[in-house]
C-alpha cells in the first residue's frame, strides 16, 4: 500500500476548500488546507508535501506570486493551479503555467474523480521519472566505470617493446567503445596487431570487444609463433559463432616483423592501413593488390585463407597508421564529413620527424581545431613504427605509482651522471623529475581505484642542455609557456604538493617550460635544463 | 434550481443527500456574502473588490454547476478584466438578480 499523497491546498474561498476536503478525504490523501499565501509559505517551509493545489485569484498575494515563491524553494514539487478563468481565450494563464514543467492547470468545474485521478497521475509520473532518472544515473555511472575498466584491455597508449613503438588513442562515441586494438608480442619476436570495429557502438559493442580480445589472446596461446592472420580470423569467426554472437566486425590482423622489415596482414572489410614511408616519398598504398576478405561474423561459415593475405616490405623509418572509420566520420558543425585524403596530409605533416608519443593526439587535436569535432562513431588511431632512438635519446613508460616514479627517477639520475659526467646536474634532474612526477601521480591522474594510464617520458641529452618531455593523461593544467611565475602555483598544485617544494625547485632547475594539451586528453610538458 | 445543484453535487462529489445539502448551504452562504460585497463595493466604486466578489461567485458556481449564475458571472468578470466598468455594472446587476433569487431558496 502506498503512502498517502501529502497535499497542500491554498484557496481564499471557504467553499472551495470544503469541496477539496470532500474530494480528498480518502486514505490515499493527507490534505492540509490554508486560505492565504503567507500561511501557505509557512506550512510549505515547515512541512513536507507531495503536491500543492493553488488558487490563482487571491487577495494580497495571488497564486502566481505564491507559485514563484514556492518555485524559488522547490523547482520540482508538482503544483496544480486552480482557476475559474474559463474565459482564458488568449491562453494567458496556460502560457504562464506551461513555462514550468512541474506546474499544471485545473479548472474549478472539476468533479471528484477528475481531481483525484489527476493528482495520482501527476504523482505517479513524477515517481516514475525519479526512478527513471535514478536508473539512468546508475547506468551512466556503470558505463563510466566500465569505460575506465575497458582502458585496461587496450595496450598502454604509448608502448615501446621489442624495438617497436606503438602509440594508441581512442575516443569512444559514448563512454565506452566498440573499437578494438590488440598488440601481442609473439614468441619469435614478431608482433601480432589487430585493429577492429564492432558493428554498432555502446555497451553491447564494448562487451563484444572484450570477448573478441579474449578470443585473440586464446588463439595466440594455442598457436604461438606459427600464427598467421587468416588463422586468427578463422579462430575469431568460430569462437563468436560458437557463442552465438550476432554482431560482425571489420578488422585487420597483422603480423609485424620489424627484424626483417615485413608486415603480413589480412584485411577483413576494414579501412586499410595508412603507410607513411619517408624513404619512399610519403604515403604509399599498403595494399596495392587490394587483397582482403569479408568482415568477421558477417556471413556464417566464412573461411579465411592465406590467399587473401598480403605481405609488404617496410623501411626502417616507416610508420603504419591503423584506424577505425570513426576517424573519417568526424564532422564539423555543419555536418560536413572529413575524408581520408586530408587525414593523410595530416599524418604526413605530423610524421616528418618520425613517430613521437603525441602524434595521434596531435592529429585528432588538429582536426578538432579545424572545427571537425562532432564525433559520430568510436574513433581508434594507432601508430606503429620501428623504435631505434639516437644514442642521446632515452624513452620510458612510467607506471603511475609513486614507487615506480622513485625507481625511474633514480635510474634517470644515474643515466644523467653517466651522460654528462656531472653529479650536480644528475641531482637537479632527480629533484625536478621527482617533484613533477609525484605531483602528476598524486594530483593529476585522479582515482586510484581504476586503471590509470602510464606517463611517457623522453630524455634528450644535447650539447648545451637536457630536454625532458613528459606526456600524461591527467587533468588539464592549462599552463601557458611563459606563465609559470604567475600561474604555476595553482596549476602545479604547489599548495597541495606533498613536499611543498615543487614549484621553487622546478623554477630553479629549468631554463624553460613548455606546456600543451592535445585533443583534450594528453598533457605535454617539456623542461629544458642547462648543462653549461 | 436547488434540486439540480444538489443532484450535481451528489454525482460530482460522490456525496449523500445530507452532505450535498450541507455543501449547497455553504454555496448559498458564499453567494450571499459575495453579493453583499459586490453591492457595497459598487456603491463605493471600488471595482477591484467588486471584481473579486464576482470572480468568487463565478468559481463557486462553476464548481457546483449553477450554469445561469456562472454564465452571468463569467460575463461580468470579462467586463471587469477589460476595465469596462459601465458594462461591468450592468452585468453585475444580473449576477445580483440571480443571487437574490438563490437567497430566497
Amino acid at each position: 500500500m502506498r503512502n498517502p499523497i501529502r497535499v497542500l491546498a491554498v484557496d481564499d474561498e471557504k467553499y472551495m476548500l470544503n469541496i477539496l476536503k470532500i474530494c480528498l478525504s480518502q486514505p490515499n490523501f493527507d490534505l492540509t488546507t490554508c486560505s492565504d499565501a503567507i500561511s501557505a509559505m509557512s506550512l510549505f517551509k515547515t512541512s513536507k508535501f507531495d503536491i500543492i493545489l493553488l488558487d490563482i485569484v487571491m487577495p494580497i498575494i495571488d497564486g502566481f506570486e505564491l507559485h514563484s515563491l514556492i518555485r524559488n524553494i522547490n523547482p520540482e514539487i508538482p503544483v496544480i493551479m486552480l482557476t475559474a478563468r474559463v474565459d482564458d481565450v488568449n491562453g494567458t494563464i496556460l502560457n504562464q503555467i506551461s513555462q514550468n514543467k512541474n506546474t499544471y492547470y485545473q479548472n474549478k468545474n472539476f468533479k471528484k474523480n477528475e481531481l483525484t485521478e489527476k493528482i495520482v497521475k501527476i504523482i505517479d509520473e513524477k515517481n516514475t521519472n525519479l526512478e527513471r532518472a535514478k536508473y539512468f544515473e546508475e547506468i551512466e555511472n556503470d558505463t563510466a566505470i566500465a569505460g575506465e575498466a575497458q582502458r585496461a584491455m587496450f595496450p598502454n597508449w604509448d608502448c615501446i617493446e621489442g624495438g617497436v613503438r606503438t602509440c594508441f588513442m581512442y575516443r569512444p562515441y559514448m563512454k565506452i567503445t566498440g573499437d578494438i586494438f590488440t598488440k601481442i608480442q609473439l614468441a619469435d619476436g614478431k608482433i601480432l596487431v589487430m585493429i577492429g570495429d564492432i558493428s554498432g557502438h555502446g555497451i553491447q559493442a564494448a562487451l563484444y570487444m572484450g570477448v573478441i580480445n579474449f578470443a585473440v589472446a586464446l588463439c595466440v596461446m594455442k598457436r604461438s609463433s606459427s600464427i598467421q592472420p587468416h588463422a586468427v580470423l578463422n579462430y575469431i569467426q568460430d569462437f563468436c559463432a560458437n557463442m552465438g554472437l550476432e554482431r560482425y566486425m571489420t578488422c585487420i590482423v597483422a603480423i609485424l616483423d620489424f627484424k626483417n622489415n615485413k608486415i603480413t596482414f589480412q584485411n577483413a572489410g576494414h579501412p586499410d592501413f595508412i603507410l607513411f614511408s619517408p624513404e619512399r616519398g610519403g604515403i604509399i598504398d599498403p595494399n596495392p593488390n587490394k587483397k582482403g576478405s569479408l568482415p568477421v561474423g558477417l556471413i556464417d561459415k566464412t573461411v579465411y585463407t592465406a590467399d587473401d593475405t598480403e605481405t609488404i616490405e617496410l623501411k626502417d623509418s616507416d610508420i603504419l597508421f591503423a584506424f577505425t572509420d570513426g576517424l573519417t566520420d568526424i564532422q564539423d558543425y555543419a555536418g560536413t564529413t572529413y575524408n581520408i585524403n586530408p587525414v593523410n596530409e595530416f599524418l604526413e605533416s605530423f610524421s616528418q620527424k618520425g613517430l613521437e608519443a603525441p602524434t595521434n593526439f596531435k592529429i585528432i587535436d588538429a582536426l578538432f581545431k579545424l572545427g571537425f569535432s562532432e564525433i559520430r562513431d568510436d574513433i581508434a588511431l594507432a601508430a606503429i613504427s620501428k623504435h631505434e632512438p639516437a644514442e642521446n635519446i632515452f624513452e620510458y613508460s612510467i607506471k603511475p605509482m609513486l614507487s615506480e616514479v622513485d625507481k625511474f627517477v633514480q635510474q634517470l639520475a644515474q643515466l644523467t651522471a653517466k651522460m654528462t659526467g656531472d653529479e650536480s646536474i644528475a641531482a637537479k634532474i632527480e629533484l625536478l623529475c621527482s617533484e613533477f612526477l609525484n605531483n602528476i601521480v598524486v594530483h593529476g591522474l585522479g582515482n586510484k581505484n581504476i586503471p590509470r594510464p602510464i606517463i611517457s617520458a623522453k630524455i634528450e641529452f644535447r650539447e648545451d642542455d637536457i630536454m625532458l618531455s613528459f606526456y600524461d593523461k591527467g587533468k588539464n593544467w592549462n599552463m601557458n609557456t611563459n606563465g609559470i611565475e604567475d600561474t604555476a602555483s595553482d596549476i602545479l598544485n604547489y599548495k597541495r604538493a606533498t613536499s611543498g617544494r615543487g614549484l621553487s625547485i622546478i623554477k630553479k632547475i629549468t631554463s624553460s617550460i613548455t606546456r600543451n594539451r592535445y585533443a583534450d586528453i594528453l598533457n605535454e610538458t617539456i623542461f629544458t635544463v642547462k648543462i653549461k | 434550481m436547488k434540486k439540480e445543484i444538489i443532484d450535481y453535487i451528489i454525482e460530482a462529489f460522490e456525496m449523500d443527500i445530507e452532505g450535498a445539502e450541507e455543501i449547497f448551504g455553504e454555496y448559498i452562504s458564499t453567494i450571499r456574502e459575495n453579493a453583499k460585497k459586490l453591492v457595497d463595493s459598487l456603491e463605493a466604486e471600488d471595482f477591484k473588490t467588486a471584481a473579486m466578489a464576482v470572480h468568487t461567485i463565478k468559481g463557486c458556481s462553476l464548481n457546483c454547476h449553477n450554469t445561469p449564475m456562472s454564465e452571468a458571472a463569467i460575463a461580468a468578470d470579462a467586463a471587469a478584466k477589460s476595465n469596462d466598468f459601465e458594462n461591468f455594472k450592468i452585468l453585475s446587476s444580473k449576477v445580483l438578480e440571480i443571487a437574490d433569487s438563490l437567497s430566497k431558496i
